[in-house]
């Protein structure tokens, strides 16, 4: 020990020496050393009372000095200090028990440490796949298994279904290796119990086209429920009834899931106002692309409608719905699986509602009240049959769709007559997609073709006759009719091949679209088809368009920037009779695009994307004669194509503070753009509205700021939210001969806080704030809107549930008034803690509101819409699990 | 262009390999709520690591193929060795013992794109219980209790492993903790396993672009995040939630995962 050491000690033993007088504590010090005099550190040191060292009075560690010092309080007359470490050997060493200072040599000796390992975890690992067993994770007031994947690690399952695994949604959901549903997998994880179910398998980098596997990296997640038993029957069932005036919601939803084939069928039906059309739409998509959205139904002719208010549709809608849906699939032999899925809807709509129009013309104002009371007759079936090869050599899918609709609707105007409408909307949809992947070289070739024949033979009746000044010399009269038929037969075909040299790739693809459309419109007076040129249609037209794609992309660093390249070839040929308007047309387009995304520091980024576009609109706009599209409306086109050609710009910041909780965008955005059509309208002293597209080069403009702002306050688990938003269009009009500006101006911004900080109660609020100005030549108009919603909902235990939710609207027009509306639901939820049932009651619309009123302006027009909303209405539920 | 930007500071080699089994309540107000996850404690001559046993697996992973060129082929191959390994977001850090000083206790993370780190001393305050000896996974454990970061702990360890060492940041025993929960039994871990590396292990600092913050300061960020996730479900994704029992059970969603298991 050197001389600072010892003059150490000797200050230590006076202390202690004091100490010892006043605390009545020992104290020992001490200096751990190898026999190599090296300073030992991270030492253990027990004291052990006399009695025995089972029991510990006090412990040290020893410092990096190789110092440690205890103090303790005993009684004893001496102690024992223990000496334990991985690389010396054990030592006890017994002192007299009095404040000392001590030096501990210690041999080196290697502490034989017995090793360990116990067996068996509920989750393990092969390859890409990992199994949870389900027994493990499941707990008894569990029923589905999408509540057991809840609880298992990595998993998230939102309310509406769907499975979050390590934060991204999960591609596939499998059941025994089959994929029925595709991403309605929701009813099947909702209402399959646990129990029927041995093991979860998550499927990470799964590729589902077996030909890519192991060649083309896929960074999805699937996931594949693995059956206890061969076979699998369960479901969902619900009842509720309501008044007033009686009401009905029902939901059946039985499900049979085996090795070969699996089935899910679903009968639903309610006049509650649940929308069931959403369920009977499918929103099927694959690669991140919506697929079937070309089989949308067309609206060729149709009543004039209420609008609706930007509220739940559920405040509203006036239905009843039924809903059955067939699912179905059948493996054919072990690579290959045909599958049907088959969806039917029925609905009678009912909506009320009044309009008053305010027409500006050259030297008055002209106003227009109509009350409108519609019925609207939906039917359609869509079904769709997919075969699905899928091997190690070979991919191919083929989906063929039939969508057939048989829509009605009609109603009844109000107005200084009665003015009656019917119209029949039917719609005959057959398609067929085809994709197709053949290996080439090292890489592959992708062939996809997509086919499809739409038959839409629409019609709309109005009686009394309309227009008589024009089609009846002036003279009342019964009926008029518009006959409205598109037949068409649309085609997509390419070939898509990529090459990569990271940070480089270049995806090329080379195809064609085209089109070929007949169309034929036509006015019946009393029974007498019009002659009149200008009063028909009847065109055929094709257009195929030769294209090829190229898009480069790049990324590496803090740096990602892409370049679209797509250059087209269009053709257009026409044969027009009524109105000597045939013709060729051939043009090349160039529409590129960029993008550039940019990571400036840890918690900001910026985006840009510059785009230039020239395009052919709809080509059935070459039309010229008048067609009728609604009692008191003419519109003609301008027998030309349209011709669509502008820029688009937009750029956003990003700021992320994770830690602070701070999270913001500004983004603004803008688009340039040139028509060589401009719809002119005519409103005549009686309120016949003629529409007509004409030759005239016309400019028009937007842009648009919007600010996000969020902060997540964690000590009252609240989340604040302010939201902003300004926008203004231009666009160029007729007025008087001559062009004149339209400006739209909306100036929003939604403050919102939603805290969850108490186990028993949750609360949201926000605000609305809204202010739209309209301004042109003629007028100036500007609105306000406001609306505050709120909601609560209490738990007093787990079986209970109260919820309250409220809307206030408050809607203002300069010199038209200022109206009010207000909202309540309440609803009570009771869940006993054993059994297949669950209660809920509900009250809509507590306070009976019976109409909402909405403004709408165009350039020609002011209106004020009144919308009739669904009564305060009660309905009771039961819930039964199959 | 894949993980590599980060740095691997090689500063201990591995002693011993200790395996814990944590589960944890994320929900504090549920016992069905109960998540598990196995996390690794490396013990080395003077700094110890603790991390999710996948967090270090993966880290292997991409240390093998850090100087192969970033190609899709080499992000194919350790994608296909590492994608399966899952951590859950409480236990996605890495804890250091005695690093970079004695008695200092290193947290870093990944967060939302950021790397958070916490230096801290260590300051727990343990009492020894006696006469409360017992046998676990055949090692004589002594009983110890403290209290850290709003919870209050009781401590299993075993001077037959003299390593003043455990999970999380629990340590200052003048032994190896073999087991440890907190008294509402909400956080548990326990010693699954105890082996001696068959060949050199080296103990790695991996270095990243941090962001230092305090524990404090991690635990209002994981809450964060949970929010954020909510909002991204209710928002983003365009969803909205008319029936009031299911809006109801997303925002009890969001609370549930309330139950770091640090405590501020």
């Amino acid at each position: 020990m050197d001389t600072e050491n010892i003059t150490k000690s000797i200050c230590f033993s006076i202390f202690i020496i004091l100490f010892q007088q006043v605390s009545g504590q020992t104290m020992i010090k001490g200096l751990i050393i190898s026999t190599d005099k090296e300073l030992l550190s991270g030492i253990s040191l027990v004291v052990h009372p006399k009695e025995g060292i089972s029991n510990m009075i006090t412990f040290a560690i020893a410092d990096q000095n190789g110092a440690f010092q205890f103090q303790y309080t005993y009684a004893g007359d001496s102690v024992g200090v223990s000496v334990r470490s991985m690389n010396y050997k054990d030592i006890t060493i017994w002192l007299a028990n009095k404040s000392q200072e001590m030096l501990i040599e210690l041999p080196v000796s290697v502490h034989e440490i017995k090793e360990v390992r116990v067996k068996g975890q509920p989750i393990y690992g092969r390859g890409d796949t990992i199994n949870y067993i389900v027994n493990s994770f499941a707990y008894q007031n569990d029923r589905s298994i999408g509540d057991v994947i809840n609880r298992m690690p990595g998993f998230e399952v939102t309310e509406r279904g769907e499975i979050y695994y390590q934060g991204n949604p999960i591609d596939k959901y499998y059941i025994e290796g089959l994929d029925l549903l595709e991403k309605r997998y929701a009813i099947a994880n909702r209402n399959l119990p646990h129990q029927s179910v041995s093991s979860v398998e998550v499927l990470q980098n799964h590729q589902p086209i077996k030909m890519l596997e192991s060649k083309i990296a896929s960074d999805a997640t699937s996931l594949n429920i693995k059956l206890k038993n061969g076979i699998a029957m369960t479901g969902t069932l619900y009842a509720g009834a309501g008044l007033s005036p009686f009401l009905h919601d029902i939901n059946l939803t039985p499900m049979v899931f085996k090795k070969k084939q699996q089935m899910i069928a679903s009968w639903q039906s309610n006049n509650t106002g649940n929308d069931l059309n959403t369920q009977h739409q499918p929103l099927e998509f694959s690669n991140g692309v919506f697929t079937g959205l070309e089989n949308i139904k067309p609206e060729f002719v149709g009543i004039s409608s209420v609008s609706h208010p930007p509220i739940e549709t559920g405040r509203y809608l006036d239905n009843h719905a039924n809903l059955l849906t067939y699912n179905h699939l059948v493996k054919v032999n072990p690579t290959s699986e045909l599958k049907i899925n088959g969806s039917y809807y029925n609905d009678k709509i009912f909506e009320e509602g009044s309009v008053t129009t305010s027409y500006f013309l050259d030297e008055q104002t002209l106003t227009i009240n109509e009350l409108t009371k519609n019925t609207y007759s939906k039917r359609s079936l869509h079904t769709d049959l997919t075969l699905t090869q899928n091997n190690a050599s070979k991919y191919l899918n083929d989906q063929l769709s039939l969508n057939r609709f048989w829509d009605g609707e009609s109603g009844v105007i109000r107005a200084e007559a009665e003015q009656s409408q019917r119209a029949k909307t039917p719609h005959i949809s057959v398609s067929n997609v085809l994709d197709v992947l053949l290996p080439l070289k090292k890489n592959f070739l992708r062939a996809y073709s997509f086919i499809d024949y739409n038959s839409s033979p629409q019609k709309i009746v109005y009686q009394p006759g309309v227009f008589p000044e024009l089609f009846h010399n002036g003279d009342q009269y019964e009926q008029t009719i518009q006959n409205y038929t598109v037949r068409n037969l649309v085609s997509h075909h390419y070939l898509q091949f990529t090459l990569g040299h990271d940070p480089w790739s270049l995806e090329t693809e080379t195809g064609v679209k085209y089109e070929l459309q007949h169309m034929r419109t036509f006015i019946e007076v009393d029974g007498a088809v019009l002659t009149s040129d200008s009063l028909n249609n009847d065109l055929d037209w094709s257009h195929s368009e030769w294209y090829l794609k190229e898009k480069l992309q790049y990324g590496k660093g803090d740096i990602r920037a892409g370049i679209d390249l797509p250059v087209s070839l269009v053709t257009y040929h026409s044969e027009y009779p009524y109105h000597d308007n045939s013709g060729q047309m051939r043009k090349i387009f160039v529409s590129p695009s960029f993008y550039l995304k940019y990571d400036i520091s840890k918690y900001l980024s910026a985006k840009s994307t510059l785009r230039y576009s020239s395009e052919l609109g709809d080509a059935s706009r070459i039309s010229q004669g008048y067609i009728l599209t609604s009692y008191r409306q003419m519109t003609k086109q301008a027998g030309k194509v349209p011709l669509k050609e502008g820029y688009h710009y937009r750029f956003e910041l990003e700021y992320k503070n994770l830690v602070t909780g701070f999270f913001s965008t500004l983004l603004w955005s803008g688009a340039r753009n040139s028509n060589n059509l401009l719809i002119q309208h005519n409103v005549s002293q009686t309120g016949m509205l003629y529409y007509e597209a004409i030759n005239q080069k016309n400019r028009s403009l937007s842009d648009n700021i919007a600010v996000k702002l969020s902060q997540f306050l964690s000590g009252m688990q609240a989340t604040i939210d302010l939201n902003g938003d300004y926008s203004r269009n231009k666009k160029e009009y007729l007025v008087t001969g001559s062009l004149g500006w339209l400006t739209n101006q909306l100036f929003s911004i939604k403050p919102a806080i939603s805290i969850s900080h108490w186990d028993f109660l949750d609360f949201e609020y926000s605000y609305l704030f809204q202010l739209i100005q309209q301004s042109s030549v003629q007028a100036h108009t500007s609105v306000t809107q406001q609306k505050h919603s709120g909601s609560m909902f209490i738990t007093p235990s787990k079986q209970h549930l109260i919820g309250i939710k409220c809307e206030y609207h408050n809607i203002k027009q300069k010199r038209q008034g200022n109206f009010d509306v207000f909202f309540t639901n309440l609803s009570y939820r009771f869940k006993p803690s054993k059994g297949k049932l669950r209660y809920k009651v509900e009250m809509n619309n507590l306070f009976d509101i019976s109409e909402l009123v909405q403004f709408y302006n165009s350039d020609i027009s002011i209106e004020e819409s009144r919308c009739q909303l669904r009564p305060r209405q009660l309905i009771a539920t039961v819930f039964f699990e199959l | 262009m894949y993980a590599f930007a980060q740095e691997y500071i090689l500063i201990d080699t591995v002693k011993l390999n200790c395996i814990y089994w944590y589960e944890f309540q994320q929900d504090s107000t549920s016992r069905y709520s109960l998540k598990g996850q196995e996390m690794i404690l490396q013990i080395g001559e003077h700094h110890s690591k603790f991390a999710a046993v996948h967090t270090l697996f993966n880290d292997s992973v991409l240390m093998a193929y850090a100087n192969e060129p970033n190609s899709q082929a080499v992000f194919d191959k350790i994608w296909a060795l590492t994608g399966r390994n899952i951590t859950h977001s409480y236990c996605k850090h890495y804890i250091y013992k005695n690093y970079p000083g004695k008695d200092t206790i290193t947290f870093t993370s990944y967060l939302n794109h950021k790397y958070p780190k916490i230096v801290e001393h260590n300051s727990l305050n343990w009492r020894l219980i006696n006469n409360s000896d017992t046998t676990i996974l055949d090692y004589r454990c002594k009983k110890a209790t403290t209290r850290y970061a709003g919870r209050n702990y009781v401590a299993w360890f075993t001077m037959d492993i003299p390593v003043s060492d455990g999970p999380h940041k629990f340590s200052g025993l003048p032994g190896l903790i073999v087991k440890i929960n907190d008294t509402q039994n909400q956080h548990c871990f326990q010693l699954t396993s105890v082996e001696k590396p068959k060949w050199i292990q080296p103990i790695f600092f991996i270095k990243d672009n941090f962001v230092e913050i305090t524990a404090k300061e991690y635990t209002d960020a994981l809450n964060v995040r949970m929010s954020q996730l909510f909002n991204k479900i209710q928002h983003e994704d365009g969803i909205t939630i008319d029936d009031d029992e299911q809006k109801s059970r997303a925002l009890h969603n969001v609370k549930s995962r309330n139950n770091f298991i640090e405590l501020y």
